[in-house]
């Protein structure tokens, strides 16, 4: 009896102890929300450098703003010199690119990589973990300094670039450090590194630098930096065709 | 010798059935043969024709590339995505061409992609871009035919596209597309995506539909250059600075990843709009850039001899160039009806694998019939050389025969199947008819080569059945009788 008493004890307590352990929905969650600044419009300057194999490396430079609720962004073009004033405006799932050089604008759609960097349209628009991916398995584990979980992810829909990510989380805060893509094959296609460099803004911390290797491709990558980080009302004729071409 | 014919023809017409068998089996594959290589030839010669009298010309020099095989459509690599290296020393190589006696004209081109939409229109749609000088590109093409409008005039922008490309676009633009009209150009290239508005000008019909026609779209030059990136003074670098660098060299994860660090954002309520930019002046073509030229020779049997003397040429002076002919231009637009014709003689050989075994088994049962007869012979003295030679005889014989016969109702069939004038109805049809009719010519060697073919059939289906009669003891053989 006695016997009987101390196992329920034990399984009680184990259940409990489980109970109290990482909530990885809720880390994922907040991985989400690290870039969602609600009804508040944001904008930052972003730095591309490119490097592949047997080429200078090249550097993009663009000016993001972005109105999440209203699924809403632009992107303007800095550097390089030739391509100064191209811009995309996207509105829901349409994008017009600008060229300033003629005045002319063109409809497209979204799937395209922006300026044959590794990153992709979709790395600027909100990241959903949570509802595009469900857990399948975690482990803790170590990267550098920092003390972390490894989060193997299994694409719900079809609609994400990749099938298989394994995200490593921050123990301490709810940050991304590692992302890794995989494709339904299970192949390695790139790695995203997010430094430990942040950009607090409206109680947040955005990644200021981010590397991006891409695995398929051998010796490409490109280094991300983020700046000028704004948090705050924009006006509405930003997110306008009209905004793309006042802007050259 | 008269005995041993007189001997096989007589054997011939006793043992009709087997005669008939053997000889229709003939008969049928000469028939094939003649038939099948007549629409190959005619295909392979149709498309040649077609390609050299619209888009290729004789011979093609282009840039070289590691990545794949450079034609006029671009580089063949995985995943279609290699820039059409430029062509290095343009002047050099028209000069070479200028002082070749056999070159009659030359032009150059851009080849580039792009995506067309109506000005502000929503949809779009795919163009292959061919960017030209109008004069030289239309004097070297001079049977592609305006059907309306007119081609690019020199110095002016323009666009031209077929008849059948109009179909698609106003398919996909959702609009009627007609002469006038302003289509927006997007390209991708070097310098980002370019977009140009270029008026419709013309429609082009050709006399005969390929695969390409309905892709292919004539630009000028300097529109497909901007779009391509090929501009003047594109080249310059944007520096990076020592922290990017670091970053990219950083090969240890752990090092990347100590202690944290934060910098401060602004969070604002207002967030002012971007200064404007100074006005951009307009990307200037590189009016040097060209990735082909195409040339037309006096005579069009001297290609490979100028694609030689180019090569040559390229090699000693050390120009990253090479020279090819028409097919290397076609690139993937003329490997289809190469496929046709591995099918076509991948079916013959097999076809020819089955006639020899019904033949040897027709034999055998012949020869296993006239044991008595052979033994006979034997016994009054024939030799094995003479027994060999009557049954070699006897073979040819029927190959000639029926051959001839096969030859006969081969020409019946195609004059027949021409004088049906059959329309092709679908894409794979049209590349096998080489135009929009069937019209099969047969080619004399292709006789010459089908009767050969079929009487080496023969005779390699004769050998077995001869070594099983030369085995045959005259005296058991008399036994059977």
């Amino acid at each position: 009896m006695k016997r009987i008493a101390i196992a329920l004890f034990l399984a009680a307590s184990a259940s409990l102890l489980a109970a109290a352990g990482p909530d990885f929905k809720s880390m994922l969650k907040a991985v989400d929300e690290m870039g969602d600044f609600g009804k508040q419009d944001f904008s930052a300057v972003y730095s591309i450098v490119t490097e592949k194999p047997g080429e200078n490396p090249s550097t993009t430079e663009i000016q993001i703003y972005r109105r999440d609720v209203q699924n809403q962004f632009v992107i303007l073009i800095n550097k390089p010199e030739k391509q100064k004033g191209q811009g995309y405006l996207k509105i829901d799932d349409n994008v017009w690119f600008f060229d300033p050089e003629s005045g002319n604008f063109s409809h497209s759609t979204i799937k395209e990589n922006i300026q044959n960097s590794q990153a992709k349209n979709s790395d600027f628009k909100k990241h959903t973990f949570s509802e595009d991916y469900e857990i399948s398995s975690t482990a803790a584990g170590k990267l550098g300094a920092f003390e972390t979980w490894i989060l193997d992810l299994k694409a719900r829909t079809n609609e994400v670039s990749y099938q298989h990510v394994r995200l490593t989380i921050r123990k301490d805060k709810s940050v991304p450090l590692k992302e890794e893509d995989y494709s339904v094959s299970e192949k390695l296609m790139r790695t995203v590194l997010y430094l430990p460099t942040y950009v607090e803004a409206a109680g947040k911390l955005i990644p200021a630098k981010i590397k991006m290797i891409d695995e398929l491709n051998k010796g490409e990558q490109s280094v991300l930096t983020i700046s000028n980080v704004r948090v705050g009302a924009l006006p509405d004729s930003n997110f306008t065709k009209a905004f793309l071409s006042r802007a050259q | 010798m008269p005995v041993l014919i007189r001997i096989a023809f007589r054997n011939l017409l006793e043992h009709k059935s087997k005669t008939l068998i053997i000889g229709i089996l003939l008969a049928l594959g000469v028939i094939i043969l003649i038939v099948g290589n007549a629409f190959m030839d005619t295909a392979a010669k149709g498309v040649k024709d077609t390609f050299i009298a619209n888009y290729t010309g004789d011979v093609f020099v282009s840039g070289k590339s590691t990545n794949g095989k450079v034609s006029l459509f671009g580089v063949q690599a995985p995943g279609g995505q290699e820039t059409t290296p430029v062509l290095p020393y343009y002047d050099k190589i028209v000069a070479k061409l200028a002082s070749m006696p056999q070159v009659e004209l030359t032009a150059g081109q851009v080849t580039g992609f792009g995506l067309a939409t109506l000005k502000d229109g929503e949809e779009q749609t795919f163009a292959l871009l061919f960017g030209v000088d109008p004069e030289n590109y239309r004097r070297l093409f001079d049977q592609v035919h305006i059907a309306e409008g007119s081609f690019i005039e020199p110095g002016k922008e323009g666009l031209v596209i077929s008849k059948k490309a109009l179909e698609r676009f106003s398919k996909q633009l959702k609009k009627d597309v007609k002469i006038g009209d302003n289509i927006t150009l997007t390209g991708m290239g070097k310098a980002g995506f370019k977009i140009r508005s270029i008026p419709l000008v013309g429609l082009v019909d050709y006399k005969t539909d390929s695969e390409a026609t309905d892709f292919i779209s004539y630009v000028d030059v300097n529109t497909l250059r901007i779009l391509q990136g090929l501009t003047l003074g594109n080249d310059e670098d944007t520096p990076v600075t020592d922290e990017q660098k670091a970053l990219l060299a950083a090969t240890n994860e752990d090092d990347l990843f100590g202690a944290e660090v934060i910098v401060s954002g602004k969070s604002t309520a207002k967030v002012e709009a971007p200064k404007p930019v100074a006005v951009r002046k307009a990307a200037v073509a590189d009016t040097g850039a060209w990735q082909f030229i195409l040339v037309r020779l006096k005579k069009a049997g001297a290609a490979p001899l100028v694609v030689a003397e180019l090569n040559r040429f390229f090699a000693a002076e050390g120009i990253a160039a090479q020279a090819g002919d028409w097919k290397a231009a076609a690139g993937p637009f003329a490997q289809s009806i190469d496929v046709v014709r591995i099918v076509f003689d991948v079916a013959i050989i097999i076809v020819a694998i089955v006639a020899v075994i019904i033949m040897m088994n027709t034999l055998v049962i012949s020869v296993i019939e006239r044991t008595g007869e052979i033994g006979t012979m034997r016994a009054l003295g024939a030799q094995k050389p003479f027994i060999r030679k009557m049954f070699l005889i006897e073979t040819i014989a029927i190959a000639i025969v029926f051959g001839l016969v096969g030859m006969a109702l081969g020409f019946g069939i195609i004059g027949g199947l021409n004088a049906l004038h059959i329309e092709a109805s679908n894409a794979f049809l049209k590349i096998l008819f080489a135009g929009n009719f069937l019209h099969a010519a047969v080619n004399p060697m292709s006789v010459v080569s089908s009767l050969i073919l079929v009487m080496l059939v023969a005779v390699v289906a004769h050998l077995y059945p001869v070594a099983v009669a030369l085995k045959i003891e005259p005296v058991r053989a008399m036994q059977t009788e």
